[in-house]
């Protein structure tokens, strides 16, 4: 009997106190292992309307909101009209400086950043590409401060001098080591401790890797 | 006891049980439509949805009581709704209301074109200030391809609506600056002293702008200065007409920057034959400095300091016989420095600070005579901007500033220097309030004193403008307001006893702006009173100035842009019709004055060639007539000159050289050769046949050249 009370007893204690913290981490992890596999602006939404209620409710983690503004940025890029982007860019933002509120000091937020300057770039290559290539290098320039070992501000990096066009500067060549660093970056292995970080980029840096190396 | 236990654990799982509510129902916009993927969710918890394809949500929650349901999606206004909560399944229909201020927000347009990067919905981005052909980098020549603008080819000051060029006023950060051209020749245009790549935010309004801005009858052109620069670099311009260098220092949370620049136009003129006879090719030289400070998260300290230096000499006909020619020459210091301060003062209050300082002094030979002549400002400035809330700011401010002006006049004939000055305190108030009324109807009223002590008269005048959503992506808006100004210093030098210059706007504008497409028409109606009139100019004698002059403009001003029609072209359009007269200075009754052309129209068009990294860029303008005063003819200016027309084109090769980003731009205008004539100068008084001979007044050479290598390090 006394086992069994000790057993309902636990039960109960588990489904009904589940501690917050618990499912918050929970409900997160599914949220981001779902949201890397989205493949359209609509699933992105359910995605970042998850994240975006998280956020509301965990008023002191900066990373729902990291991942709202992550889903809004691809929306940015998946747009069809150019009309769509600065609308869903502007949310992105206003759920970045969110989480830059929360948190000043972490790196991938100047990484997510930087990624959002350079989504700016596709509304209007001619007016905006200079600003925002510049305005994104500021950015990755600070998270590589403030994190020498974080991947995605050097494959970030790698990416807004692929862009760039080879007659100044630009080009698969010097982009190459920035790949590759993000590369050696990304075997470190991702970021001890907490496992709802980002972990986004590998795949496409080595893409850009194979894309880069010179062929014989 | 244990049973007790045991009946106390279930009655706790029962009760949450029963306590769980399901929340279901339908999103929907206004017109019916099912909105798919919007967030439903119970504030402050993790309970809530998205809305699926068919627009329907359901969840449950186990929250009970007094909650809130939040209900928001891109580019609609967020919905919140209480909702008592007992176990009780909720259905809900529910209607979202776009939000239009996510669409670009309903803005007051009349009157004005702003180019800016942060901003949405604006007509022009700063880079185009610099892509413009034939405008040369310059600020005013690029605004002149946009609608309410007269091309008056030899003075390259703007001239807005029917207005007068002094009617413009320039600022910078809201600072008044007074001398915002270079010193020229006469019949030769001057340039802004500002480099565009100064600004990142340039609003060109062409009439009823804000209660802010004061002193100008017709329009001001609002430029504000970089913020913090993005990196450190180094750029080196190799010209033409010149080298330039300048570097910028940043750190984290400041920066610095020194340019110089040397500009000789004697290399050119040698290869390229000029119209007129320069005795001493123009050739400047000058500096900047400008550092950048954020002193918090809000705060941010500006400033700036501009030293040039010109000079040039040439000969030009005698207007007494012109059979002969005179040398003049003209020498050329301007010092310009001002430093602004902005920060929030809580969360409500924002404080913008400014200080300025300016000395002009321009020394000009006309043969043996000598003209000295010395201005300075300075200007203090106070703002307070109250953010009530989202929909409401308030703003109001305070300014003083000093304008000193003194002149030498020496004849030799008589050998006596004939001196004339003033010196005038202006303090300025004004009052305003933004209020976005509904995501349809935004107003801005206000109001603007100011008090002269020189003429020790003071004026009030109201300032209103507003504008109405009338679609998605269109817009109607609507300003008025009345705009005075001192009188120029040419008069106030022999009269301390003239009233300010009046004018008021009536404007009306009708703007769509869709999918990198504008379209924007404009209508409308100016009245000058109070200009000032004179029997002879520069008559030493007070009793010859009054304020008895008017006059009115009125017009149609339509522009389009296009970025989307074309892959990789950018043009736009512009046409003005303007009606206008006016009686001052000398005129013997109402005449269309001699910068006002009934209709002026550009064509700009931005080709970008990625496989060969150049933009090729072209302006075609035309400007039909102007009149001149012609002293054989009967009539006060009924002559007029032939239409104006110009194309200019220009390239810019991006490229490396030594592996540094390098732009290469060569541009020219009046490709196609017009020899434009902008008109008539007649001597002074009739040669032996009883008629005044004349001469044209044309551009400086049929074309100008222009090739430049800029290159960062």
């Amino acid at each position: 009997m006394k086992a069994l009370i000790l057993t309902i007893a636990l039960i109960v204690y588990s489904t009904a106190g589940f501690s917050q913290k618990d499912q918050y981490q929970m409900t997160m992890r599914t949220t981001i292992d779902k949201m890397y596999q989205a493949k359209t602006v609509e699933e992105y939404q359910l995605m970042a309307n998850t994240f975006e209620r998280m956020a509301l409710a965990e008023k002191k983690e900066w990373i729902p909101s990291y991942y709202t503004a992550y889903c809004y940025i691809m929306m940015g890029f998946m747009a069809e009209k150019p009309d769509q982007i600065d609308p869903y860019l502007d949310l992105a933002q206003k759920h970045l400086d969110n989480a830059l509120a929360i948190d000043s000091k972490e790196a991938e937020l100047y990484v997510l950043q930087g990624m959002l300057h350079q989504a700016r770039i596709s509304v209007d290559f001619m007016g905006r590409g200079l600003v925002y290539s510049q305005k994104a290098q500021g950015a990755l320039e600070e998270a590589v401060k403030m994190d020498p070992k974080n991947p995605r501000a050097y494959y970030l990096m790698g990416m807004n001098v692929y862009s760039t066009p080879k007659m100044y500067g630009g080009g698969p060549e010097t982009a190459l080591p920035l790949f590759r660093r993000a590369q050696e970056n990304f075997e470190l292995g991702e970021t001890v401790g907490n496992d709802l970080m980002p972990t986004w980029g590998k795949e496409h840096n080595n893409q850009m890797l194979a894309e880069c190396e010179p062929k014989n | 006891m244990k049973t007790t236990l045991l009946l106390i654990l279930f009655a706790g799982i029962v009760m949450s049980v029963s306590s769980q509510t399901t929340i279901m129902g339908r999103i929907t916009d206004k017109s019916g439509e099912t909105i798919v993927g919007a967030n439903v969710y119970l504030e402050n918890s993790y309970d809530g949805t998205s809305s699926d394809v068919e627009g329907n949500f359901s969840f449950t929650t186990a929250l009970s009581g007094q909650q809130k349901l939040v209900v928001s999606f891109i580019g609609y206004i967020q919905l919140e709704q209480a909702l008592d909560l007992g176990g009780e399944p909720v259905t809900l229909s529910i209607i979202l209301q776009p939000d239009n201020q996510e669409l670009g927000g309903v803005e007051i347009t009349a009157g004005s074109f702003e180019a800016s990067d942060e901003k949405k919905a604006v007509i022009l981005r700063p880079l185009d200030i610099v892509t413009t052909a034939g405008g040369l980098a310059d600020i005013s020549a690029v605004m002149n391809t946009l609608p309410g603008t007269q091309t008056v080819g030899e003075e390259g000051k703007l001239f807005v609506r029917g207005g007068d060029s002094y009617e413009t006023q320039t600022f910078i950060d809201g600072m008044q600056v007074i001398n915002p051209y270079t010193t020229s020749m006469p019949d030769v245009p001057s340039r802004g002293r500002f480099s565009p790549y100064m600004f990142n935010g340039t609003m060109f309004s062409t009439g009823g702008f804000s209660a802010e801005y004061g002193q100008a009858l017709s329009s001001a052109l609002i430029l504000r200065s970089n913020d913090l620069p993005e990196q450190t670099v180094t750029g080196l311009s190799l010209m033409t007409i010149g080298p330039g260098v300048e570097h910028t220092q940043k750190w984290d949370h400041s920066s610095v920057s020194a340019s110089m620049e040397y500009m000789n136009l004697q290399p050119y003129f040698a290869l390229v034959p000029q119209e007129f006879d320069w005795e001493k090719a123009p050739e400047a030289f000058g500096g900047m400095m400008t550092f950048r400070h954020k002193t918090g998260p809000d705060g941010m300290l500006k400033g700036f300091a501009n030293y040039s230096h010109s000079s040039s000499a040439m000969y030009y006909p005698d207007m007494t016989d012109l059979n002969r020619t005179m040398l003049i020459g003209i020498r050329n210091d301007n010092l310009y420095g001002q430093i602004n301060y902005q920060d929030a003062i809580g969360e409500q209050w924002i404080t913008q600070s400014g200080l300025s300082y300016m000395r002009n002094m321009d020394d000009t030979d006309l043969d043996r005579d000598n003209v000295h002549e010395l201005e300075q400002s300075w200007q203090a400035r106070q703002v307070f901007r109250f953010l009530y809330s989202e929909k409401a700011v308030f703003k109001g401010g305070v300014e003083w500033m000093r304008k000193d002006f003194s002149q030498e006049y020496f004849v030799s004939s008589e050998d006596i220097t004939y001196t004339t000055c003033f010196t005038d305190d202006l303090f300025s108030g004004f009052l305003e309030t933004e209020i976005t009324v509904s995501n349809r109807f935004a107003a801005r009223a206000g109001g603007r004193y100011e008090y002269s002590a020189l003429l020790k008269k003071g004026n009030i005048v109201p300032r209103v403008s507003m504008a109405y959503k009338t679609g998605a992506s269109s817009q109607v808006s609507f300003a008025y307001g009345i705009f005075y100004q001192t009188p120029s210093g040419d008069y106030l030098r022999f009269d301390h006893d003239l009233d300010f210059e009046r004018a008021t706007h009536y404007i009306l504008n009708y703007q769509i702006m869709k999918n990198r497409r504008v379209f924007r028409v404009e209508v409308y109606r100016k009245k000058y009173h109070d200009l000032v009139k004179y029997i002879t100019l520069n008559s030493p004698d007070p009793n010859q100035y009054t304020n008895n002059g008017k006059g009115y403009a009125q017009g149609i001003d339509i522009f389009w842009r296009d970025q989307r029609t074309f892959s990789n072209i950018d043009y736009w359009i512009s046409y003005s019709y303007l009606d206008t007269q006016r009686d001052y200075k000398d005129y013997p009754g109402p005449a269309v004055p001699t910068f006002a052309s009934k209709h002026n129209a550009s064509v700009v068009v931005k080709y970008w060639v990625g496989k060969l990294s150049t933009q090729f860029a072209g302006t075609y303008s035309f400007a039909s007539g102007r009149t001149y005063y012609n002293p054989n003819s009967e009539e006060f200016l009924k002559d007029k000159t032939k239409s104006y027309h110009d194309l200019s084109l220009n390239a810019s090769y991006l490229t490396e050289i030594f592996k540094k980003f390098t732009i290469i731009h060569l541009s020219v205008s009046n490709v196609l050769g017009f020899n434009n004539i902008f008109g008539y100068h007649y001597q002074t008084t009739p040669g032996t046949d009883g008629t005044y001979p004349s001469f044209a007044v044309k551009q400086w050479a049929k074309r100008f050249w222009f090739l430049g290598v800029f290159i960062s390090i």
